[in-house]
């Protein structure tokens, strides 16, 4: 007899510490997909990698809950439509849909208190710092055009300490905090970073080819927005401690380790698919 | 090459990159008066009179400290982080001591806090209204920075039609005046075309149908933003003092009323609105 399907779905797109400390601790009653270069084949976890934008490989009205975890600000508003589509086909009646977004109105304020601190003594030097870093958040995982960014070079060049990481990012970049030295064996994991440089044409080190650039920027309103068009009814913004999602929760994947509250902070997004049929469009 | 003298006897560098709007109302005064550089990205051949300067380029063409004044309007927004020392640098380099230079860039604080404002309290929900206002708000940081065609979601919210008049004046002046009064405009291209420029005119054509308008590849996207502060700090950096916030109808360049740049010519509001600094070279 094969086994039941998972009625559940992960949608994620990287992060090495979200992996080994949330995914792989996922019980079977959970699917995941993850969205990541290349867009095929599994990764080393055996978790298929596939290209969500194509469609999701599940038949219509079969999963009862869908969490889209950082997904949705990797698309283009035109994409999101098509993708929130295709989660809302694939969901029975009246079942759960769940996202984590970028927090960018949190970000936004924050920027604006560094900014006000700053202005009362523009030449202290850590004030300028914190301020450069607010502005890094909001820009530069969209403006960036090599991976990692500016980010990634403040963090490795010590300008952001490790704590203000963890303040900021959560867990989520635990993996740049870590030893980075490479592993023995630099030649063959040369050798295998060359497959994906080839297969993309040269692409594979573009962050918006990778997806890991921001392509849109939703808030609230967007999200409703989105939602609402959609087809999803009960939208509400739950805490990362809390979700609608009935039976086994997963809100632990938002939940931090070492001390940390949050896994990576977040706005968090909930819908339920519409319980009547939807009038389709007629063609 | 030689720069352009004014006709108050000055040499005026005057550097933008785009504006369908700018061009219309102030190419007159700047093709004549100035010097006018245009900062691109894909290559351009001999366009006189317009110097197409390519933005990986190392150098301006032109010699140390001769011009008096400089204006660089809407550059530094479309300049990644790493190119913009090279950028200033080479704007530094060409401007005389106690020559002034003027900026202007998008007044990402202004945006931010205007965002802010549009989002309310949270007491009461927004209206429809109020939603389209704070897309708009929204789309002003953001989208030119995500857009992966060009135009990007506000070209497709003007599509859909959802946009009033008054936010998109109060957030972009004349800047989107193409689409708001799209009879008032001709298309031109901007400077004659000339035998040199045709190989490169052929290459641009293939090369953005290539990509698919990429807005990266022309020179659209937007790679950083500034405030007073951030601005305050490359400027210092490359030998700037006395750095000043102006409206943008104000200045400390005498005549500064003749070339009115950032003044809208169908009335007193800014052309497009924006974080106006002039500062001066040690």
């Amino acid at each position: 007899m094969p086994k039941p399907r998972p009625t559940r779905l992960l949608l994620w797109r990287v992060g090495k510490t979200f992996r080994q400390e949330r995914v792989s601790k996922l019980s079977a009653s959970w699917d995941n997909i993850s969205w990541s270069p290349p867009f095929f084949g599994r990764d080393a976890s055996g978790i298929a990698r596939r290209n969500i934008l194509n469609g999701l490989p599940y038949p219509d009205a079969s999963l009862t809950a869908v969490y889209a975890r950082r997904i949705l600000e990797h698309c283009t508003h035109r994409e999101a439509a098509v993708l929130l589509a295709e989660i809302r086909r694939c969901l029975v009646p009246g079942g759960w849909f769940r996202a984590s977004v970028p927090p960018f109105e949190a970000a936004c304020r924050r920027y604006l208190t560094r900014l006000d601190q700053r202005r009362a003594d523009p030449d202290n030097p850590e004030l300028a710092r914190l301020h450069h870093i607010s502005v890094i958040e909001i820009v530069d995982q969209a403006a960036r055009r090599r991976a990692g960014g500016l980010l990634a070079q403040n963090v490795r060049a010590g300008t952001v300490s490790p704590a203000e990481v963890r303040a900021q990012f959560g867990n989520a970049l635990d993996f740049m905090l870590g030893d980075t030295a490479r592993a023995p064996g630099g030649l063959l994991r040369s050798l295998r970073n060359l497959i994906p440089l080839i297969l993309s044409a040269g692409r594979s080190r573009d962050p918006r080819w990778t997806r890991e650039a921001y392509l849109s920027y939703p808030d609230r309103a967007t999200l409703e927005t989105w939602l609402g068009k959609a087809g999803f009814v009960n939208i509400c913004f739950p805490s990362h401690e809390s979700s609608g999602i009935e039976g086994e929760t997963p809100w632990w994947l938002d939940t931090g380790f070492d001390n940390i509250g949050e896994f990576e902070p977040s706005l968090y997004v909930e819908a339920s698919r519409r319980t009547e049929p939807v009038q389709e469009a007629s063609r | 090459m030689k720069p352009v003298m004014s006709r108050d006897g000055r040499r005026i560098l005057h550097v933008w990159r785009a504006g369908v709007s700018y061009w219309h109302q102030k190419s007159p005064i700047f093709l004549t008066q100035c010097t006018p550089v245009k900062l691109v990205r894909l290559p351009y051949g001999r366009t006189p009179p317009i110097f197409h300067v390519r933005l990986g380029s190392k150098r301006l063409p032109f010699p140390d400290g001769c011009f008096d004044v400089t204006y660089i309007y809407h550059i530094l927004e479309h300049v990644s982080y790493h190119e913009r020392a090279n950028v200033m640098g080479e704007i530094a380099r060409t401007l005389r001591p106690g020559g002034v230079l003027r900026i202007s860039v998008q007044d990402f604080e202004g945006h931010i806090r205007r965002y802010l404002d549009a989002l309310g309290s949270g007491d009461q929900p927004l209206d429809a209204d109020g939603v389209q206002y704070l897309r708009w708000c929204r789309l002003r940081i953001t989208d030119q920075m995500v857009r992966t065609h060009g135009g990007g979601e506000m070209l497709d919210a003007w599509r859909d039609g959802e946009w009033k008049p008054e936010t998109l004046k109060e957030l972009f002046g004349d800047g989107l005046r193409q689409f708001t009064h799209p009879s008032t405009f001709t298309h031109s291209r901007g400077y004659r075309m000339t035998l040199s420029d045709l190989p490169f005119a052929v290459y641009r054509k293939l090369r953005l149908r290539l990509s698919g308008g990429d807005p990266r590849l022309v020179g659209e996207a937007d790679l950083w933003h500034d405030d007073e502060l951030s601005m305050r700090d490359l400027l210092l950096g490359h030998g700037f003092t006395d750095i000043r916030r102006h409206t943008y109808k104000t200045s400390d360049i005498d005549g500064w009323e003749n070339y009115d740049f950032d003044r809208s010519n169908f009335g007193d509001y800014p052309l497009e609105p924006s974080l106006y600094l002039e500062t001066r070279k040690l």
